[in-house]
Order: C-alpha cells, then sequence, then structure tokens
C-alpha cells in the first residue's frame, strides 16, 4: 500500500486538512501536540474498517466527532493498494456518504454500501493486514515484539531472500492433529502414554494372567507324571516281593538248625555247672563237719583260760580296796591340820589391824591440834584490820582528785581576781574586809594587808562609817562560787573517809592492805595442813579409830601372846597366812589322791564281772555246740560225707567230658553268618514293606490332589487366558503401529517445519544487522526466534535478553524490525511504516544515527514519521518534512 | 485350544457352535435311522475343562435320542485327571452315552461288537488299535500285547457279528514320524477287514475327513466343526451302513456352520481395491466365517488409505477378517501423486516427501513386527514375549505415517 493524501474534515479538533504524501521515501509530519498527528492515523484506520461504515454510529465513530459542534466528520484518502490505484472518502453521523473512486487500472465509481463492500474487497485481496498492523509503531503502545508470522507478504519476502520454498499456510491446523494424534499414544515429553501405554498395560496383564495359568498347568502335568512314576515303582516293588520273601525263608530254616546246635551246647555246659556245684558243695559239707569238731575244742581251751584269769583279778581288787583305808586317813590329818593354820591366821591379823589404828590415831590427834592454833591466829588478824578506816585505793584517788580540784580553783582565783588595794590615808585604819578586821598601814608601797583581793565578792567596812561592797564581775564570781562548792565537796569527803588529811588517808590505806596479807598466809598454811580434807573428816576418822580399839578383843589362844609392836604384829600375821595355805594343798592332795584310788577299784571290780559274763556266754555256747554236733553227726556221719563227695567228682569229670563234645560242635558251625543273614533278609523285608508304605502312601496324597486338580479345569483356563494374551497383544501391535506412524509424523514434520523456521530467520536477522550495525557497530548482532520476534541483542559482546533490555533499546529494535521488514517485502505489496512519536526514549547521540537507517529502506517505501520535536529526525537525508499548523 | 484370534463374542458364539455340532449330530442320527454313534477320541479338548464347558457338553449329549460310545483320545486321555472319572462327570452323564475304558469289547446289541482302544496317557509306545484287535480276536483265553493278529480266531468269517473297530491317532501310512511306535498299523487292519474279521474302522484324530487305505473302510470323519485353515472336508460327519458279509456304506453329512477361507489377491490400484471391496461384501454368512487375506502389490497412498479403511469396516463384520502376514506383501506407489494433489506445499511438502521416499524401501517381512497369530507352531512360546515401543523408523512407519498425513489434511482441506 502506498498513500498519496489524505484529507479530514471536521474530525475531532481538525476542522480542515490536507497532506500529501511523496511516492517514497521519508515523511516527517511534524507539529506541536494537540494538533493532531496522531488523528490522522486513526482517521485513515477507521476509513479502512470495514465495521466503521458510514452509518456506523459505534463509539469510535463518535469519537470523531468534533467536541461541540453537530457535525458529520469526513474522511478522504487517495492510495494505491495491490494494482489499484484508488480514492475513498467516507461522511460519518451528519451527511452520511461513502465514496469510491477507483482511478486505475480502470476507472469506476461506487458509492454507498457497495463502495463499502468494494474496498473491503479489494483491501482483503491486497492488503496484509497482519503486516499492515505490524508496521505501525507508536510511543504511547507497546514496545513488545511486532507479530510477523502471519503475514503472507512478509512470508512470501521472506521465502524469496531465503531462497527456499518450505512455509505453508495450512500448517497450524495440520500440525495441531498431528499432536493429537501424537499425545493420544504418547506423553508431551514423548513417553509411552494414552492408549499405547494402556494396551501395553492390558497385553501385560494378560500375559500375566497367561503365565500363571500356565504354572497351574504345568504343575497338573508334573501331578500326572508323578502319578505314572509312582505306578511303575509300585509295580517294581512287587516284583521284587517274591524273591526277599524266598530269601528271608531259607535264612529261617538255616537258623532253626543253627539253634538246635546252639541249645545242646548251652544244655550241656548247664549240665556241667550243676556238677561242679554239686561235688563243690559235697566237698563244703565234709570240711564244715571238720571244722565244727575242730571249733568245739578251740571254746573250751578259751573258757578255761577266761576262768584263770579272772580268778587273778578278782584278788587284785582286794588288795586295792586295803590300800584305800590309809589314804581316808591321810585325808583326815591334813583337815585338821587346815582347821588350825586357819585359827591362828585370824589372831594374827586382828592383833596386826589393832597395831594399825593405835598408830594413826596419834597422827591425826597431833594434827587436830595444828588446826586450832592456826584458826586461833586467824581470828586475831582479822579484829587488827576491823580497826583501820576502810579506804582501799579508789576513795583515795577521789580525795586526791577533789584536793586537786580546790588548789586549781584557788590558784585561777588568785591569778585573776581583782585586787583592791587599800591605803590608810592617814593613820591606820582598822577596816572590815569582809567582816574579817584588817588594819590598813599607812606606808604606801608596803603591800602586805593592804592589797585585797576581791575574789568572790568584798566587802570593805570602815566599821560605822562606811561599807564598801566589792561584787565581782560575773566570772569572778562564778569561780569563787566553784572554788567554794570544790572546797566543800573536798570536806564531805574527808569527813566520809574517817581521815583528817589526804596523808592520814595514805597511812591507812598502807596498813590496811598488810593485815589483809597476814589473814591470807595463815588461811594458806590450814589448808595446807587438811591437804584437801574436811577437819569434819578428820573428827569422824578419829571417832571411828577410838571405837575400833574400844571393841572387844577376839578369842585367842593362851599360848599366843600378843605381839610387841605393830612391825611384828604384822610379821606373825603373814606368817600365819602362808602356813594356813599349805595346809589347805595337803588337805586338796589328800582328797585326790583317795578319790584316785577309789576310781581305780571301780575299774576293777567292772572287770571281774565283765570277764564272769563272758565265762557264762562261753559256757552256754559251748553246751549248745556240743549238742549240734552230736546231733548232725547223729543224722549223717563223717564217713557218709566223704562218700558222697567222691561220689559228686565222679559225675563232674564225666559231664566235663560230655561239654567238650557240643562244644566243638558249637565251634564248627557259623552261627553269627545265619544269623547275620536272617537279619539282613528281615531287614530287606521290613525295608521293602516301608517302600511299599511310602509307595502307596504317596499315591494316595498325589490321587488326592489329582482329585483336586480335576474339577479345575486349568487347562481349559490357560488357554482363555493365552487367547485374551495373544489377542491383546495383536491389539497392541496395531495401536503401536498407529503410534509409530503419530510418532514419526509428527517428528518429520516437526523436524522440517524447524528447517523452514530456520531458513526464514536468516534474511530477517541479515536485514536487522545491517540496519543495526549503521546505528551501533560491528559487534551488533541480534538472535531471532522461529516466530521471528527478537530473542536477544548483542552489542560488544554482551548478549541481553529482548525482555531485560532497556525502553530506549528496545524501541530502537523495534524501529530497526519495522524497517528491516519494510526493507524485504516488495514495494507493491508493502505497506507503508508508520512511527508515531517515537525515539522519545532514545538518547540524543544516538538520534543522528538512528536517522541514518530510515534512509535506506526509505527510498523504496514510504516511511511516515509522526513526530512534535522535529529535530529528532533532521539527521535524516532527502526527508520531506510537512509541518501541521492549526 | 480357543481360537484367540476371535475376538470376545465370536469367541463365544464359535464355543457355542461347537456345543450346537453335538446337537446336529443327534438330529442328524435320528434323522438317518442311525443305530449309535461313536466319537473317536478328543472329545474334549482337554482333561482340564471348566465345570460349565463339561456340563454344557453332556447337556447337549443329554439329547442325543441314540446311544452314544465315547472314545478317550490324545486330549483326554484316561490319565489320573480324566474328564470320564470326574465326579461331575459320573455324576451328570446320561445313561445312554458310554465310555470305552478298556479294549475288552463291548456289545452294542445282539451282533453288534465295539473294539475300542482307549488312550490312557498322552505317549503310549504302542499301537493301541493294533493291540486292541489282537486281543479281541484271540479271545479272552490267549492275550497277547502287541503280537499280530492270529491267523486263527474265534469267530472266523460266516459269523453274523459285526464288529468295529473305534481307534484314535495317525495311521502309518499318513504319520510324517515313521519312528513313532504309536503309530496304527494300517496292513494288519486292511487283512483283518479282508479276512472278514472286522467290518469298520472309525479313526479320530485328524480334523479333516479322511478316507485311509483302499478298502473303503477305514475313515477319519474329521472335526464336526472346523478348527483351522489347514483342514479339508471340515464340518462333516459320517453315517456308515454296515452289515455282515457286505461293503460299508459312508455318506458324509455336513453339520458345522463354521467357514474357515483364505483370499489370495493382487492388489494394485483402487480398482483392485473396489473389487476386494466387492468380493468381501458378497461373502456369505460373515459372522460365522474366519477369512483371512493374503495380499500382494503396491499401492498409492490414497489408496492404502482406502484399503486400510476397507479392512476395518469389514472387520467388524466377519467373525475375524485377518492379513495372511506371510502371505501379504504391499508397497507404497514411488510417484506419489496423491501427495500432489493433495498440494501441501512448504515444509509439509518436504516432510512428505522424505517420508514417501523411505516408505518405498523393502517391505517389513511378516513376523518382525507383526505377529501371524493364526500360525502360531507348538515350538513357539507364546508367552516368551517382549515389547518395546522403540522401534526406529522404517518402511512400514513411513507408509502409516504418510496415510495418516493424507487423512489429516484431507481433514483441513474440508
Amino acid at each position: 500500500m502506498r498513500l498519496h493524501s489524505l484529507h479530514l474534515r471536521d474530525v475531532k479538533g481538525v476542522q480542515e486538512r490536507t497532506v500529501d504524501f511523496p511516492d517514497s521515501g521519508v515523511v516527517v509530519i511534524e507539529g506541536p501536540n494537540e494538533i493532531g498527528k496522531t488523528t490522522l492515523l486513526e482517521a485513515f484506520d477507521l476509513l479502512l474498517d470495514s465495521r466503521a461504515k458510514a452509518s456506523s454510529r459505534s463509539r469510535a465513530v463518535k469519537a470523531l466527532q468534533p467536541v461541540g459542534r453537530d457535525v458529520g466528520p469526513r474522511v478522504e484518502a487517495e492510495f494505491t493498494v495491490g494494482n489499484h490505484r484508488l480514492r475513498f472518502a467516507k461522511q460519518w453521523l451528519r451527511g452520511v456518504a461513502t465514496e469510491l473512486d477507483i482511478i486505475s487500472p480502470v476507472r469506476e465509481h461506487v458509492s454507498g454500501e457497495a463502495a463499502q463492500q468494494r474496498l473491503d474487497g479489494i483491501l482483503a485481496e491486497s492488503l496484509d493486514r497482519p503486516l499492515w498492523d505490524a508496521l505501525r509503531f507508536t510511543q504511547a503502545g507497546e514496545l513488545g515484539q511486532m507479530s510477523l508470522t502471519d503475514s503472507a507478504v512478509l512470508t512470501r519476502a521472506l521465502d524469496g531472500a531465503s531462497g527456499v520454498d518450505l512455509h505453508t499456510a495450512d500448517g497450524a491446523p495440520l500440525l495441531e492433529r498431528v499432536e493429537a494424534e501424537f499425545l493420544r499414544y504418547f506423553t508431551p515429553t514423548g513417553r509411552v502414554g494414552g492408549e499405547l501405554k494402556a494396551a501395553l498395560a492390558a497385553a501385560s496383564a494378560a500375559r500375566d494372567d497367561a503365565v500363571l495359568a500356565h504354572g497351574a498347568v504345568s504343575e497338573t502335568q508334573e501331578l500326572v507324571e508323578r502319578h505314572a512314576r509312582l505306578r511303575a515303582r509300585a509295580a517294581e516293588l512287587s516284583a521284587r516281593e517274591a524273591a526277599l520273601e524266598d530269601r528271608l525263608e531259607r535264612a529261617r530254616s538255616q537258623d532253626a538248625e543253627v539253634s538246635r546246635v546252639v541249645s545242646a551246647h548251652e544244655e550241656s555246659t548247664a549240665a556241667l555247672a550243676q556238677a561242679r556245684q554239686d561235688s563243690v558243695r559235697a566237698r563244703e559239707d565234709l570240711s564244715r563237719r571238720e571244722r565244727a569238731v575242730a571249733d568245739l575244742a578251740a571254746v573250751e581251751s578259751r573258757l578255761l583260760a577266761a576262768r584263770e584269769s579272772v580268778a587273778q583279778q578278782r584278788r587284785e581288787l582286794d588288795d586295792a580296796l586295803e590300800a584305800g583305808e590309809s589314804l581316808i586317813q591321810e585325808r583326815d590329818a591334813a583337815r585338821e591340820a587346815r582347821e588350825r593354820a586357819r585359827a591362828v591366821a585370824e589372831v594374827a591379823a586382828a592383833d596386826a589391824e589393832q597395831a594399825d589404828a593405835l598408830d594413826r590415831l596419834a597422827r591425826l590427834d597431833a594434827e587436830l591440834e595444828r588446826l586450832a592454833d592456826l584458826r586461833q591466829q586467824e581470828l586475831r588478824l582479822r579484829e587488827e584490820l576491823q580497826t583501820i578506816p576502810a579506804i582501799d585505793a579508789a576513795v583515795l584517788r577521789k580525795l586526791e582528785a577533789a584536793e586537786g580540784q580546790v588548789v586549781r580553783l584557788r590558784a585561777r582565783q588568785e591569778a585573776s581576781s581583782a585586787r583592791v588595794t587599800l591605803e590608810a590615808l592617814g593613820a591606820v585604819r582598822a577596816v572590815l574586809v569582809n567582816g574579817e578586821a584588817i588594819d590598813v598601814d599607812t606606808t604606801p608601797g608596803s603591800e602586805s594587808g593592804q592589797v585585797v583581793a576581791v575574789r568572790g565578792g568584798l566587802s570593805i567596812e570602815l566599821p560605822d562609817q562606811l561599807r564598801v561592797t566589792v561584787t565581782p564581775e560575773a566570772g569572778g564570781a562564778q569561780l569563787a562560787a566553784e572554788l567554794q562548792e570544790a572546797e566543800a565537796s573536798w570536806g564531805r569527803l574527808l569527813e566520809q573517809a574517817g581521815v583528817e588529811d589526804i596523808a592520814a588517808a595514805r597511812d591507812a590505806t598502807a596498813r590496811r592492805s598488810a593485815a589483809r596479807a597476814r589473814v591470807q598466809a595463815v588461811g594458806e598454811r590450814r589448808s595446807d595442813l587438811l591437804g584437801g580434807r574436811e577437819e569434819g573428816a578428820l573428827l569422824e576418822e578419829v571417832a571411828q579409830l577410838r571405837e575400833t580399839l574400844e571393841s572387844p578383843v577376839r578369842t585367842r589362844p593362851d599360848d599366843y601372846p600378843v605381839p610387841e609392836d605393830i612391825t611384828t604384829a604384822r610379821a606373825v600375821s603373814r606368817a600365819a597366812a602362808r602356813a594356813r595355805t599349805e595346809a589347805e594343798a595337803a588337805l586338796e592332795e589328800a582328797v585326790t589322791r583317795l578319790r584316785q584310788h577309789e576310781q581305780q577299784g571301780e575299774r576293777r571290780a567292772l572287770a571281774v564281772e565283765r570277764s564272769q559274763t563272758v565265762i557264762e556266754t562261753l559256757n552256754e555256747r559251748l553246751t549248745a555246740d556240743r549238742a549240734r554236733l552230736i546231733e548232725s553227726q547223729q543224722a549223717t556221719p563223717d564217713d557218709m560225707l566223704r562218700e558222697r563227695m567222691a561220689a559228686a567228682e565222679a559225675r563232674h569229670a564225666q559231664v566235663e567230658a560230655r561239654a567238650a563234645v557240643t562244644g566243638r560242635e558249637l565251634d564248627e558251625t557259623d552261627v553269627a553268618g545265619v544269623r547275620a543273614r536272617v537279619g539282613e533278609a528281615e531287614q530287606g523285608q521290613a525295608e521293602h514293606a516301608e517302600q511299599v508304605r511310602s509307595v502307596r502312601h504317596e499315591q494316595a496324597q498325589v490321587h488326592g490332589q489329582v482329585e483336586l486338580v480335576s474339577g479345575e479345569g486349568r487347562q481349559e483356563t490357560y488357554d482363555l487366558a493365552l487367547g485374551e494374551f495373544l489377542r491383546l497383544r495383536q491389539e497392541l501391535e496395531v495401536v503401536h503401529r498407529r503410534a509409530r506412524a503419530a510418532r514419526q509424523l509428527r517428528e518429520t514434520l516437526g523436524r522440517h517445519r524447524e528447517t523452514a523456521h530456520r531458513a526464514y530467520v536468516r534474511p530477517y536477522r541479515e536485514e536487522i544487522c545491517r540496519l543495526g550495525r549503521l546505528v551501533y557497530d560491528d559487534g551488533f548482532d541480534v538472535d531471532i526466534d522461529d516466530d521471528l520476534t527478537i530473542r536477544s541483542r548483542t552489542l560488544a559482546g554482551t548478549t541481553v535478553a529482548f525482555e531485560q533490555l532497556s525502553g530506549g533499546a528496545k524501541e530502537q529494535l523495534g524501529i530497526l524490525a519495522r524497517l528491516a521488514v519494510a526493507s524485504l517485502v516488495d514495494r507493491a505489496a508493502g505497506v507503508p511504516v508508520i512511527i508515531d512519536d517515537a525515539l522519545g526514549y532514545t538518547d540524543p547521540d544516538r538520534l543522528d544515527r538512528v536517522s541514518a537507517v530510515f534512509t535506506g529502506p526509505g527510498q523504496d517505501t514510504q516511511v511516515v514519521l509522526l513526530t512534535c520535536t522535529p529535530e529528532r529526525y533532521q539527521g535524516i537525508l532527502g526527508a520531506t518534512t510537512i509541518r501541521l499548523t492549526a | 485350544m480357543t481360537r484367540h484370534y476371535l475376538r470376545g463374542e465370536a469367541q463365544a458364539r464359535f464355543t457355542a457352535a461347537r456345543i450346537d455340532a453335538i446337537r446336529s449330530i443327534g438330529d442328524l442320527a435320528q434323522q438317518q435311522g442311525c443305530e449309535f454313534i461313536v466319537v473317536c477320541g478328543d472329545v474334549f479338548e482337554t482333561n482340564q475343562l471348566s465345570r460349565q464347558t463339561i456340563g454344557r457338553a453332556l447337556e447337549a449329549l443329554a439329547a442325543v435320542p441314540v446311544p452314544v460310545y465315547l472314545l478317550p483320545g490324545n486330549h483326554d486321555p484316561l490319565e489320573p485327571v480324566t474328564i470320564y472319572r470326574s465326579p461331575q462327570f459320573v455324576r451328570d452323564c446320561p445313561p445312554h452315552v458310554h465310555v470305552l475304558t478298556s479294549s475288552d469289547p463291548v456289545t452294542v446289541r445282539e451282533g453288534v461288537e465295539l473294539i475300542s482302544a482307549p488312550w490312557s496317557g498322552k505317549h503310549p509306545d504302542t499301537d493301541l488299535v493294533g493291540a486292541a484287535v489282537s486281543s479281541a480276536l484271540a479271545g479272552p483265553r490267549m492275550p497277547s500285547l502287541g503280537q499280530p493278529v492270529p491267523d486263527v480266531c474265534a469267530q472266523g468269517p460266516g459269523s453274523d457279528l459285526v464288529r468295529i473297530v473305534v481307534g484314535h491317532g495317525a495311521v502309518d501310512v499318513l504319520d510324517p514320524d515313521r519312528a513313532n511306535p504309536a503309530s496304527i498299523a494300517l496292513a494288519p487292519l486292511e487283512r483283518a477287514l479282508a479276512d472278514g474279521h472286522i467290518h469298520y474302522v472309525a479313526l479320530g484324530d485328524r480334523h479333516s475327513r479322511t478316507s485311509v487305505g483302499d478298502s473303503g473302510a477305514v475313515w477319519y470323519s474329521g472335526a464336526p466343526e472346523v478348527t483351522d485353515f489347514r483342514e479339508h472336508f471340515p464340518g462333516d460327519v459320517l453315517v456308515v451302513d454296515l452289515g455282515p458279509g457286505a461293503a460299508p456304506v459312508v455318506t458324509p453329512h455336513h453339520v458345522g456352520r463354521w467357514v474357515y477361507r483364505t483370499m489370495h489377491r493382487e492388489i494394485n490400484n483402487a480398482t483392485d481395491v473396489a473389487a476386494l471391496a466387492r468380493d468381501l461384501a458378497g461373502q456369505p454368512d460373515k459372522d460365522r466365517t474366519v477369512l483371512r487375506l493374503a495380499l500382494r502389490g503396491a499401492l498409492g497412498v490414497a489408496d492404502r488409505a482406502a484399503l486400510a479403511e476397507l479392512l476395518e469396516e469389514q472387520g467388524d463384520v466377519f467373525a475375524c477378517l485377518s492379513l495372511w502376514e506371510r502371505h501379504t506383501s504391499l508397497r507404497t506407489h514411488a510417484d506419489g501423486s496423491e501427495l500432489a494433489e493433495l498440494g501441501l506445499g512448504g515444509f509439509l511438502g518436504a516432510a512428505a516427501e522424505e517420508m514417501h521416499q523411505q516408505a518405498q524401501g523393502e517391505p517389513v517381512p511378516a513376523g518382525d513386527h507383526a505377529l501371524d497369530l493364526a500360525e502360531l507352531t507348538e515350538d513357539d512360546d507364546p508367552l516368551a514375549w517382549e515389547f518395546s515401543a522403540e522401534a526406529p523408523p522404517d518402511a512400514q512407519s513411513a507408509t502409516d505415517a504418510l496415510a495418516l498425513l493424507y487423512r489429516f489434511s484431507q481433514e483441513v482441506t474440508r
């Protein structure tokens, strides 16, 4: 399409405007904002819009009407589309009209509804709408990508440029069906899915079922075979039975013969044992008889010996009893001696005690006397102490302090008191000073008696004449009072102490402490003498001692004098005690000897008694034995016993010979061998029976299992399962075949489509790069997607995704892409590139270079630039500038 | 074995048809005045059948108006788990149904005797039929297993006794396994037939109706209902007229209601596809027809799409409609003109061209990707199965992808 002129009347803010476009090259339409640049484009769009008929009252149409004016907006344009050059005009709302003038190739005029239809027909045939829309760039619109893939014109152009004929307009719906078909059998990622998966699952499941059923059939098969094997085995066993029985029979008959030999030998051996036993018994009978006779004689001699022995024991016992008498006498004598010794010892001890008491009494008397003396002395000293005034160190210190105070106050009064000097002017004059008469000298300058201290107050009186009373100043009066008080206190203290003065007090103190020290000394001596004892205890002891001495003296032997002194008494007492101890020991020894002797006597008597019992027993036995021997000799005389023995030995010899014969016979027979054969045969028989039993058992088992299985219809089940599996398997093959076809179709179409797209992309990209390098530099590059959108831009070695580019860069790429398209499509089929107030984002430095690219395509194509800032496009060479004014 | 290629309800109908065959046989027996029916083994597919299956079979047998003699075969031998001694069978077996459990001759009525050779295990090591016949002809006094038929017989020719041998297994002349000790020796049977000792040999095992040898008296009746593509004359039963001294008259009667069919076609253009569509539409009894197609040729993308659509549509109508992969080889056309028709421009065109080139490659051998389920052999272990969704693109997937592109383009254009 090529636009030649555009005429607007009463459209929005435009009352009347005509714009003529040059056939080719860049047209810059400039004018201030609100002048109606964009309105030009909108009006042209609406003019071509088949829906916006002249009769339309749609919102878009109403928007064309100028504000506040009830007029019909009119748009008229002259343009070339395809091989038609035509003029088309529409007036809406008021004075509705549609006019179409076809100028070439054949002149034609149509109006009204038919004009609109005619135009629609021409546009549908010749105008590439997608391209028309794509090549318009408005700053207010999206900065995004154009949709180009639907443009037939561009596609043809790209086909031409790429040199391949790969594109097809029908591709999309076909591909959709292929994709849908593919998805019937596969997942989008190409894994088995959908019908194929279901068919595969069904076949696999059926196979598993069939395998299971086949297992059951095999099991039955095995069962049947086992049944057959068992039957064969049973037959084999029963065939062997006769042979085994025969063998056992033979072995048993051999065994019977052997048993006979064995039992014969056993019999003879038993007879031999009996004979040997008989012989031994006969010999024993004889020897027992002989032993009985000998025993009897032995008992008789033992009895004799025993009797002799007991007579001897009796004699010894009598001797012992005699010896006992003298021992009793010895013991009695010893007991007497001990009694004597005891009496003497007691007397001696009493004497010694008496002597001790006397001695002690004498010592205590002396001590008590000394104690009385010391008490006397102490009493005296205490009386003396009472006479001394009771002045102790504390009282003394008080006295001294009171005295010190008086002296100090006097001295202070003396030093501070005002003095009154009395001078007799004239004669001596008796004056009463403080009531004390003083004579006042006449001699001036003599001090005595003329100077009087005021002290606590002074009263000077000329008796009957004059009395001068001097009152000291306040301090003086107080001092005088204090002094008076101190003197009074001191006087009181002396009086209390009972002394004249301080010296007497000191003396009294010294004397008192001396007297006290003496009292203390006497006390200490007394307690030394007592040595911790109480005096009362001493007195008690004395009383006891006296009592002891006065107690009656016990009986004493006449020939035993009282000892002379205490030492002798003690010695005598000790000796008597020793004698008593010795006598007691002698007595004990005598008692012990007597007891030992008595025990020995008893033992002897017991022995005699026992011996007597033995003798009696022996006697009885002897009598009995003798009776028995006689009895048995009467029953079987000794000779008979001897005969019997001889007979038994003869019999033994005879039986022994027979046993030797049977023994040889036994040795010649293979007893063990025969017995083993019998055992083997019996074992063989038993094993056979066991085998038969086990086979029968197994047969019964198998039979049971067979019965169980035979009703199950396993083969049929398997056949059905197998049939189902094979059918599903075939179905799977069919589905798989379809799936493969779908997959191959999809894969092949996809691959070729990819190739085709890649082929379109190349020329488009080359054109963008060519233009881009005019603006930027040789490092400029873009990556184009199959749908002809720009994926990324590369500049100075840095690749940035389109979406992440700045607004300015996006705008630049948008313009480049449109210009690239414009320069690719051919002149007749192409459409104007319209850029509405773009490059607003673009920095001034770039502007010059961007302008440069308009120059190129503009020579073949219409490029319309709308702007309110014409400086932006100053750099474009050969541009036609149309200035819009109000 | 169940027919696993049959889906849900078709499977159920097929199973029901096999039970229905019993009733049809009963009706036929009455209609033809048959005295009794012998079933020569494999009465049941296995000894391990569900109670339901056994119950239904017995129910159908109960409705048969003449005596029925059932011979245990290799599928239902008298092994320990045999159906014939199961409590359910013993309890519910109708009184006129007899199981031939030993080789002792069974008298059907005065003058008619069955010599049967039941299987007692899956792997007999001897010719059971030969043994049974020897034993029966030698009489009870001289049992000698496995001996050839003795010349001296208890009851020679001229007697009025009619002897029918009921056996199961492969006859030696038809058995590819020469070393099989259990093969039924034909020669002694033919001698016995010629000598008039026996009068007819009824055999089971083969599903195809077959007359064995030249005597005209040894027959496999075949399965009463078809079970596989490989069977010849399946779905028949034989009505045998038998009398002493007369050659047997054997008349086949069709009782089966299902059909297994294979169609071979060259498919190279839209016309061929349309012809195939007509053929398929013209098939009778589609709901009881198992059809497999062996298609060869090269198709354009559009025709391929049309073929796929056709197979899908018809697949719903037939009991089973499948491609016989082993014998199917379809390439995609080289010129790709349909794609040009679609006017795919741009990358779509380039992609279509790439896939088209790949689709020109060798057709994928059958069995590599697609499993020919109808041809599983016994040696294959169907349970040893690995699935991988990672198969790289190949001619097959490219062809399918192109068809898909074709379809979508059309949808978009519409």
